[in-house]
């Protein structure tokens, strides 16, 4: 993969997204309900292992641990920049063995929602960082099968948040390039997080 | 001191009989021997077949490495020194041997012996996991294919006179059975339990006029001997496959004393007579397959849990030592069902799980200790 | 997340979850089709569940090894004890299946039995069933089974019991004592459940088991090919559907979704690993993590082309002529056909005769005897079926594990015990025998 031939960049790039989530805990602990999991990933070619420890508040980051985690998922550090680009879904990376998934299935479908938000937010991050070169043109698969909204209330903020997320885009590419998307949906958690309680672990 | 069981010339006879490198009675009576693995075999059809029935057993092997190659050592530690006997040769006097598909434990000893083992003949019938009456018909066709197949192998002919005859001969031996029975189970009772037990397994290894001798023997003696004093707490012993008299010795040693038992090779196989008439296969079936049920009868808890709480209260017992070998899964969850029933009708229960062979002399005393202190404190409140 | 709006008990709700969720994730990818139509018959099965119970049907409990087929012609609601515990461990949280192990083992159930009764009593203790009319016990395949459903019988002031007992043989005479025993069975399900029997509909119910069993031999037939082409992990379903879904819809839906997906496969030929080994996976599979069998077919090459649990023998076909010839079928196909009570019930020449079958039919080069730590009649036969397995030259694999439990052996453990066997065994083996026998290439 060009760009992230050794462990070094791979942990600058892959590694510092990843400890950038803690930004980003109160959305995370919403996509994760709240679960208090502890998801290792563990990369190969070049290595890095990785845990996203939601057993705490606010979640932690860990590149030099050896624990097992709750859940784990493995693969090569190429399938997984993919899959953080949204360009191979989780499941068809399970299917085709690019992705070895571990532990048990109803804590790592709790985890597994963080895959279909990270790519809408993952090139953002590969830019401000200046390693657009990374972000692969190709077409995006759906990441999983749509289910309806149910109720009112869910439609109308759907409906809101993709107003809120078309608005960002339109900005960022029209008006102000350097618009830090991380930055606006951390603002989005904390809001969540004073409205009301969050998942607390 | 009391005069005590110790000096009986009778209870030596049949403890010699229990320890018995080789069942040499039954094999020297100049009748072939059959070998068999459960109390659902009647040896009455093998007593007239002219065989002579032995129940098998590990025969105090301490080694059971030649049964454990084949059987891992995660089966039954009675099987595997079964089958280890078997295959070294302590059993080399054997014509053949019966098996039941009592459990997973002696269907693979089977299985062992069959493809292993020198025996000339093996025997085998599938008894059903229930009492329902409809399942009768099919116990009665085992038991006459048996029948057919010992005639077969060893060119008998099994009639009904002969079975009525094997069938009396062996009521004599329920008949002291029941006996020993009621002198432990009395108010002030002279046999200690291990040596009332020790003729009970006897039982299963002598021809019946032999053990009929030596019980009527040590029955009269008894009644000559002093009560037994010092008994701190009156158990019943109860659960799967126990053929070992020291076991119970060492409970006892403690200052309980075992009033009676609802054991394999205790009294719950031979405790009741069996019915002479027309036809005796039925009788026999009849019996065999209404004895107090083995916990591979599947739906026969009730009944067990009622045998229990009457034998609790004819012997006067104050409390219930329940004893199986490790592995067991038949009798593994007797103790889940009897605890499950002891929530409205509670009584003190200890669990002693153990492995065939040995007695884990030091453990099962201080288990014991601690439990008559617990019945001791339960009577004083 | 409530189920038919209403709200349950957390564990059935943790499994309703999750089932949602992995349909949502696999029914977006075309190589995720078969397991997606697994999952979404799953779903409707689990639905028309709660729904029947909640408009107040009786529900009849049983155990491992009877099939459901006269409960679903009574239209009545089955609940096999284990059913909760797999369903946890293999599209919910594997920490609830140890919860019910614990707690079972906590109220003296004996951890000597199967962790897959351990678990059921568990979940039954924790009330997640519901109240049972009665309750239907086979002795098969195993001596747990015979200790489960006396625990079962024991719950609720005691449940109506009725015993089916299954001899130890595999001749007709066997297969009419237990058609005779489940005509006795009728009318006590009649009794406690207050539904009649129509005989049409159980033919129907027969029918629709027929067609299953016609998809379950397609699927092994696609799946004997090698390289076979379907995921290892689905190799043991065979016993889950007899288990829980035998005679239903669903059960048919499931099946045919499993055959077309393994038919679909080998005629799209994609291949995403490289195909060294085929064992044939004897005794339990491992349902506390089946994606393990990912793991092992990525990095080790070693594919699982049938399993015990997945082996469907022939002898299922139900006729459905008559009262009687039905009544036979299905007592031949509970006894003969289901796996496990097939292999384990009986003699070891049996359980050997049949591992030589699947080696030679799916091509294999070697055994793997994951042994259940319960399976007391496996266990028992290990060295009649090592020197089986020597003397036909059959590289094998022994552990000790627990099918539910995975305290007993780790992933850790099971991954350095099948890693070995296969890079030190099996393919130094293979490469001696037949140079380049391998099967597949990548992305063939």
């Amino acid at each position: 993969m060009a760009g992230l031939a050794n462990s070094q960049e791979l942990d600058l790039v892959i590694g510092g997204f990843l400890r950038r989530l803690p930004r980003l805990d109160p959305i995370i602990r919403e996509i994760t309900e709240g679960t208090p999991l502890l998801l290792k990933l563990e990369l190969k070619d070049p290595p890095l292992a990785a845990e996203i420890d939601l057993t705490c508040t606010p979640l932690v980051i860990r590149t030099d641990s050896t624990a097992a985690g709750t859940v784990g998922m493995a693969g090569r550090s190429e399938d997984f920049q993919r899959v953080l680009l949204g360009l191979l879904p989780v499941a068809k990376g399970i299917n085709e063995k690019k992705l070895l998934a571990r532990g048990s299935i109803a804590l790592l479908m709790k985890a597994v929602p963080l895959f279909y938000v990270v790519p809408y937010i993952y090139p953002s991050y590969l830019e401000s960082i200046g390693r657009a070169d990374l972000i692969e043109a190709g077409e995006y698969p759906p990441l999983h099968a749509d289910q309806p909204v149910e109720g009112i209330m869910n439609q109308i903020i759907s409906a809101l948040a993709y107003g809120a997320g078309y608005l960002m885009g339109f900005i960022k590419k029209r008006i102000a390039p350097r618009l830090d998307i991380l930055a606006a949906l951390e603002a989005m958690g904390q809001g969540l997080r004073k409205a009301g309680p969050p998942h607390q672990v | 001191m009391g005069k005590s069981a110790e000096s009986s010339d009778a209870l030596r006879a049949l403890r010699a009989a229990v320890e018995a490198a080789k069942p040499e009675e039954a094999w020297r009576a100049g009748r072939p021997a059959v070998g068999y693995f459960c109390s659902y075999v009647p040896v009455e059809l093998l007593l007239a077949a002219g065989l002579s029935p032995v129940r098998l057993r590990g025969l105090g092997q301490e080694d059971s490495s030649s049964g454990d190659a084949y059987l891992s050592h995660l089966t039954c530690s009675l099987v595997r020194h079964i089958a280890a006997a078997v295959l070294d040769g302590a059993y080399d006097f054997l014509a053949g041997q019966i098996s039941v598909n009592t459990c997973d434990h002696v269907r693979r000893g089977n299985d062992v012996l069959v493809a292993k083992s020198d025996l000339a003949y093996h025997g085998y019938i599938s008894v059903p996991h229930s009492l329902r009456a409809g399942l009768f018909p099919w116990y009665l066709e085992e038991l006459s294919r048996l029948k057919a197949s010992l005639e077969d192998h060893f060119q008998v002919r099994v009639g009904g006179e002969a079975l009525n005859q094997a069938i009396t001969r062996m009521n004599r031996v329920r008949e002291r059975v029941q006996k020993l029975d009621d002198l432990r189970k009395g108010p002030a009772p002279r046999l200690a339990g291990a040596d009332a037990f020790t003729a009970l397994v006897a039982a299963r290894s002598l021809p019946p006029e032999r053990f009929v001798e030596l019980a009527d023997a040590l029955i009269a003696e008894a009644e000559t001997l002093d009560p037994i004093a010092g008994i701190r707490g009156r158990v019943l012993l109860i659960g799967g496959e126990l053929d070992d008299p020291r076991f119970v010795r060492t409970i006892e040693s403690q200052g309980a004393l075992v009033v009676g038992d609802l054991l394999c090779f205790g009294s719950r196989g031979l405790g009741r007579v069996v019915e002479i008439g027309k036809d005796p296969l039925s009788s026999l079936a009849r019996a065999y397959l209404h004895q107090i049920p083995c916990a591979r009868m599947m739906d026969e808890f009730p009944q067990r849990w009622q045998a229990l709480l009457d034998l609790y209260q004819a012997s006067r017992a104050d409390g219930i030592i329940f004893t199986r070998i490790k592995f067991c899964q038949i009798w593994a969850n007797e103790v889940h069902n009897l605890r499950h029933r002891f929530e409205t009708h509670p009584l003190p229960m200890l669990v002693l799980e153990r492995e065939y062979g040995t007695v884990s002399t030091g453990q099962v005393k201080t288990r014991v200790q601690a439990f008559l202190e617990r019945l001791e404190t339960r009577r004083n409140d | 997340m409530p189920i038919l709006g209403r709200e349950r008990a957390r564990e059935w709700e943790t499994v309703w979850a999750t089932l949602t969720r992995m349909d949502s994730l696999f029914a977006a990818d075309p190589e995720g089709r078969g397991l997606s139509g697994m999952l979404s018959n799953l779903r409707g099965f689990l639905l028309d569940k709660f729904q029947k119970s909640d408009a107040g049907q009786p529900a009849v409990w049983y155990n491992l090894g009877f099939n459901p087929e006269l409960i679903w012609a009574l239209g009545v609601v089955p609940f096999c004890v284990s059913e909760l515990a797999a369903l946890s461990s293999i599209v919910g949280d594997q920490a609830d299946t140890e919860a019910f192990i614990d707690l079972a083992e906590s109220k003296g159930y004996s951890a000597d039995c199967c962790s897959a009764d351990k678990a059921g009593i568990g979940a039954l203790l924790r009330g997640l069933y519901p109240e049972p009319a009665c309750l239907v016990g086979i002795n098969t395949p195993c001596d747990s089974q015979v200790a489960v459903v006396q625990a079962m019988a024991e719950q609720r002031n005691r449940v109506p019991l009725f015993v089916i007992d299954v001899p130890p043989y595999d001749d007709e005479r066997t297969f009419r004592q237990v058609a005779g025993q489940l005509r006795e069975l009728i009318p006590f399900l009649e009794k406690h459940t207050g539904r009649r029997l129509e005989w049409d509909r159980l033919r129907k119910v027969c029918e629709t088991t027929n067609r299953t069993s016609q998809y379950l031999w397609d699927w092994m037939e696609w799946r004997s090919r090698a390289p076979t082409m379907q995921p290892s992990k689905v190799a043991a379903f065979t016993m889950v559907l007899m288990i829980g879904f035998s005679g239903s819809r669903w059960g048919l839906e499931i099946a045919r979704a499993l055959a077309e997906d393994a038919r679909r496969k080998v005629e799209t030929g994609a291949r995403y690993f490289q195909e060294k080994a085929r064992a044939i996976w004897y005794q339990d599979p491992v349902w506390w993590d089946i994606q393990i069998y990912d793991w092992m077919e990525a990095e080790l090459g070693l594919v699982i082309p049938m399993d015990i649990f997945g082996y469907y023998a022939s002898e299922a076909w139900i006729d459905t002529s008559s009262e009687e010839s039905m009544l036979f079928g299905l007592a031949r196909r509970m006894v003969n056909c289901h796996p496990m009570s097939r292999q384990f019930r009986g003699t070891m020449k049996r359980y050997i005769e049949d591992f030589m079958v699947l080696h030679e039919r799916f091509q294999a080069d070697c055994g793997i005897l994951a042994g259940h730590i319960a399976c007391k009649h496996s266990w028992g036969g290990i060295g009649l079926f090592k020197e089986a397995c020597k003397k036909a030259d059959i590289p094998l694999l022994v552990f000790e594990f627990d099918m539910f439990d995975p305290r007993i052996l780790t992933y850790k453990e099971l991954q350095f015990e099948l890693k070995r066997f296969v890079e030190e065994m099996v393919l130094p083996r293979k490469g001696r025998a037949k140079p380049g026998a391998e099967h597949g290439r990548v992305g063939e």
